[in-house]
């Protein structure tokens, strides 16, 4: 998976992060390392689908959070893709 | 590199800066920056320019691009001078018979100094080495061909006043002190030439007299005309712009009247 907005939601499903948390936590769970125009222009579409906002604070380091749209986003695509990973599976067992 | 990205991130468009871009400096002062994070920045900012972009943009972009293919074309492009003489071949006041004789006369004159053999000769010659990558890639006598057709040019005229005829010579190259050796170097062909006929036929032969302009070592470049290129990539660019414009505009609507 390295679609850079599944990665941000799924990032920010467990809480809110500011951008180089957002990095660091993508680089850990996934192994890719967004560059900083990747991820702000992931973050700049979410914010404008509304599935992330920012969350009150007069820090430069802003933080954001999973709207309760993105949540549901990122659940319809995940179980795309869960759907997807288990028919691959399942197929290369059987080839 | 980290200040080198910050005035990258500065080619994003103002109103994203004014939302996002002290995020993105606060970004860029915690991570260890790297190369790749400099282009990916630079993308980053095309591709938001281009998400806000108007039609007012995309002509003046498509211009620029017009511009800018134009001006890489107009410096790659050789200059090219002229260099020029003129060279008086009858006495003012002759009968216009006698003129016509004359200029019969320097037609078979030019037709023996434009031989093959003399052309090659001028252009081997290693003082002037003339048009060394064209012999490389073709043979000789094509690129004699080539000298005599395109950049040699010989007209005859009338002197101010009209009393006499001239003969203007003149050759193209892009050394303006080559150009002007090989206009010297004919016209001397052409008095030689004269001479040695003159004294085999007699004073019936026309003698060439003087010469009125000397080879000119030329200071400006006859082409290219940079300036009038970058223009005409510029305008060329806008017309294309704006028809790309119009095409999507076109294609846009027909979109939301099909969607209706």
């Amino acid at each position: 998976m390295s679609d850079p907005t599944l990665l941000v939601l799924a990032s920010l499903a467990d809480g809110e992060k500011h951008g180089y948390a957002m990095m660091e936590d993508i680089q850990r769970f996934a192994k890719v390392r967004l560059g900083p125009g990747t991820l702000y222009g992931a973050i700049t579409r979410l914010e404008q689908r509304g599935w992330i906002r920012p969350v009150g604070s007069d820090d430069r380091r802003r933080p954001y959070c999973i709207t309760g749209a993105g949540r549901e986003y990122l659940q319809a695509q995940l179980t795309n893709l869960d759907q997807v990973v288990k028919t691959a599976i399942r197929r290369l067992k059987h080839a | 590199m980290r200040q080198l990205i910050r005035w990258t991130a500065r080619l994003y468009p103002a109103r994203w800066r004014a939302r996002y871009g002290e995020e993105l400096d606060a970004l860029v002062e915690d991570i260890q920056p790297q190369w790749q994070d400099l282009f990916n920045v630079l993308l980053g900012a095309l591709r938001m320019q281009m998400t806000t972009w108007n039609y007012l943009k995309i002509v003046a972009a498509v211009a620029l691009a017009g511009a800018l293919v134009a001006g890489v074309f107009a410096f790659r492009t050789p200059e090219r001078y002229v260099s020029t003489a003129v060279m008086r071949i009858a006495p003012a006041g002759q009968a216009d018979t006698d003129s016509q004789g004359a200029l019969d006369r320097v037609v078979q004159l030019q037709r023996q100094i434009l031989s093959r053999r003399r052309l090659a000769e001028i252009i081997t010659r290693p003082a002037l080495n003339l048009y060394p990558e064209d012999r490389k890639k073709m043979p000789l006598e094509d690129v004699v061909e080539n000298m005599r057709n395109k950049a040699l040019r010989i007209q005859s005229m009338q002197t101010q006043g009209g009393g006499a005829l001239a003969l203007r010579i003149s050759f193209e190259y892009p050394d303006k002190m080559k150009a002007q050796a090989v206009v010297r170097e004919l016209l001397k062909m052409f008095l030689e030439q004269n001479n040695a006929t003159w004294k085999n036929q007699g004073p019936s032969a026309v003698k060439i007299l003087e010469i009125l302009d000397p080879p000119s070592l030329p200071q400006q470049p006859l082409s290219p005309d940079r300036p009038m290129i970058v223009t005409a990539g510029l305008l060329g660019g806008a017309v294309l712009g704006l028809l790309a414009v119009l095409v999507w505009r076109g294609r846009r609507s027909s979109t939301l009247h099909s969607q209706k």
